[in-house]
């Protein structure tokens, strides 16, 4: 089961990069989304982050973050959300 | 090498270019790094690599240094670098049957290739500080030794496959060098600049762009392949006394002009390649971004060979010294200095005069329906302006002459056909139309056509 936070961000993904036939629920939170998960890649993280800063104002830079950790799971992806998350 | 290499240059000039001046910037100064010490790590790291038999090495490295690095040691080694066209098991598993002795230089190496000789990027770190810490007296003779002892060594790239099974090319150094010092003119590269670039050195664009302009000119570079807006943002801001070169593709930079960014003030060019760019985009990036926009032509086979200012002409201009002979209508051999001979271009062109050109449609885009022909381009064309469509492309399985639409669409497709029959003559009307999540692209983000044709017999 996902928390809201996870069902939230699992949709926002979903969304930016088009994956209509799948359902945010069958979203494992702590498969990987990239690559082997649901594979997506460097582009898609772009379409992803876009979409993260307009809806929470979350700036993502790989710079500052191991941005492989961040971008591992669903469930690490909405815990750099939450805790970076200016709105 | 040393006239092509060094050319017009004084000792003291190459000292300092070679010596002195920062070539690779990293996020601390201490890791910063100059051509010679490159060339003096590359020395060292080519000690480690046995080389009895013939040398083949894969090279993964994101980074710039290390992958620059890498190259340059293996080539010490007379061994051949291989830039696999992708990492699939299958590709990769090839390649190991057809190499004897095989190395590989990354981390995070695909298991299937753990047993083969590894080198990673801590063990070039070992060696990048022992450089550091004493640097050997700056040389010519020893620089133009190393370059006279690589010059024949290859490198193995490949086509991207967008127009069938990818096909392996074999560069020399020399013939890298020489293309290179193309580009360098056309683009003032002897003039010092900071590069950033955002494409991979695994294919031609990224090894000329990444590696081959920048090491052979003025130009210095930032050491990482940055994805993000920030990151982008932050690596050229890590040397603004030179004018900054932004060098991307089309896709990635579709994707960026979507965030609101502030645009350093140093950064006056952008250099885009492996696709059109369209002219609405180039003509949003020069205005967001404050650049000026050039897009390259090139190929795998023959690097690049021209660019073009694309909001103000559609007309490439070849860089110095490229040739054409006529094949037939339309179809070029094209021949620079950094080509052993006349190299067939993949497009069809229109010579303007022997500097500038038009391009046309590629070989494997005109197509034919029931005796009338078209080109996929244009049908592509009027897909992608659907209004729910947000990327389209038309094939022509090799089994029928009857057109297959692919697309990333939220429309049914009775909603598709619809608007398609108002824009296209009947006999062009795919069927089927499939509906994809995204459509197959290589690191680059050229359609993989060969993927789609796998995705038909599913």
């Amino acid at each position: 089961m996902l928390t809201p936070e996870q069902l939230e961000v699992a949709n926002l993904i979903i969304n930016a990069v088009n994956l209509e036939d799948i359902n945010a629920n069958e979203i494992d939170p702590n498969e990987a989304i990239f690559n082997d998960g649901l594979g997506l890649d460097s582009i898609d993280a772009l379409e992803v982050s876009l979409e993260l800063s307009k809806q929470f104002g979350v700036k993502i830079k790989s710079s500052d973050e191991n941005i492989n950790d961040i971008f591992k799971s669903l469930a690490s992806l909405t815990e750099f959300v939450q805790a970076n998350k200016t709105y | 090498m040393r006239s092509t290499l060094f050319k017009n240059q004084s000792h003291s000039e190459i000292e300092a270019l070679w010596f002195s001046d920062t070539f690779i910037y990293s996020r601390s100064q201490d890791q910063n790094l100059s051509r010679w010490e490159i060339v003096q790590v590359a020395i060292r790291l080519s000690l480690k690599i046995i080389s009895e038999q013939s040398l083949s090495a894969i090279v993964f490295f994101q980074q710039r240094h290390y992958f620059l690095i890498s190259c340059l040691a293996i080539a010490l080694k007379n061994g051949r670098v291989i830039l696999p066209p992708n990492t699939t098991e299958n590709t990769l598993k090839k390649l190991q049957e057809e190499s004897s002795n095989l190395w590989v230089l990354g981390d995070n190496t695909p298991p299937i290739l753990q047993q083969t000789h590894q080198i990673s990027s801590q063990e070039i770190d070992v060696i990048i500080r022992s450089v550091k810490h004493f640097t050997p007296p700056f040389k010519l003779d020893e620089l133009t030794c190393f370059f006279e002892d690589i010059h024949q060594s290859k490198i193995l790239l490949y086509t991207s496959g967008s127009t069938g099974e990818p096909k392996c090319v074999i560069k020399t150094w020399k013939n890298m060098i020489e293309s290179a010092n193309l580009a360098i003119g056309r683009f003032n590269l002897m003039t010092p600049c900071f590069i950033v670039t955002t494409v991979p050195n695994q294919h031609m664009f990224g090894l000329e762009t990444s590696i081959f302009w920048p090491f052979f000119s003025k130009a210095s570079l930032w050491y990482e392949r940055p994805i993000f807006p920030d990151d982008i943002i932050s690596a050229l801001s890590a040397h603004t006394q030179h004018p900054a070169l932004l060098v991307s593709t089309p896709l990635h930079l579709k994707k960026i002009t979507a965030f609101q960014l502030d645009w350093p003030k140093h950064l006056k060019r952008l250099l885009s390649a492996t696709a059109p760019m369209p002219p609405s985009l180039a003509q949003q990036i020069e205005t967001q971004m404050g650049v000026q926009v050039f897009e390259v032509y090139g190929s795998t086979e023959t690097a690049s060979i021209a660019s073009k200012q694309s909001t103000s002409t559609n007309l490439w201009l070849c860089y110095q010294q490229v040739e054409f002979q006529k094949m037939s209508l339309n179809q070029y051999t094209v021949k620079t200095p950094g080509l052993n001979a006349f190299e067939p271009l993949n497009d069809q062109i229109e010579l303007i005069d022997h500097q500038q050109f038009k391009l046309g449609k590629r070989d494997s885009d005109l197509i034919k329906v029931a005796g009338k022909r078209t080109s996929l381009t244009e049908l592509n064309q009027y897909l992608q302006s659907i209004e729910g469509i947000s990327e389209g492309v038309f094939i022509q399985p090799k089994n029928t002459e009857r057109l297959v639409a692919f697309v990333v669409s939220t429309l049914r497709n009775a909603e598709i056909q619809k608007a398609l029959r108002k824009m296209i003559d009947p006999v062009f009307l795919p069927r089927p139309i499939i509906t994809l999540h995204t459509l197959p692209r290589n690191e680059v983000g050229k359609i993989l056509y060969n993927e789609l044709s796998k995705e038909l017999v599913k």
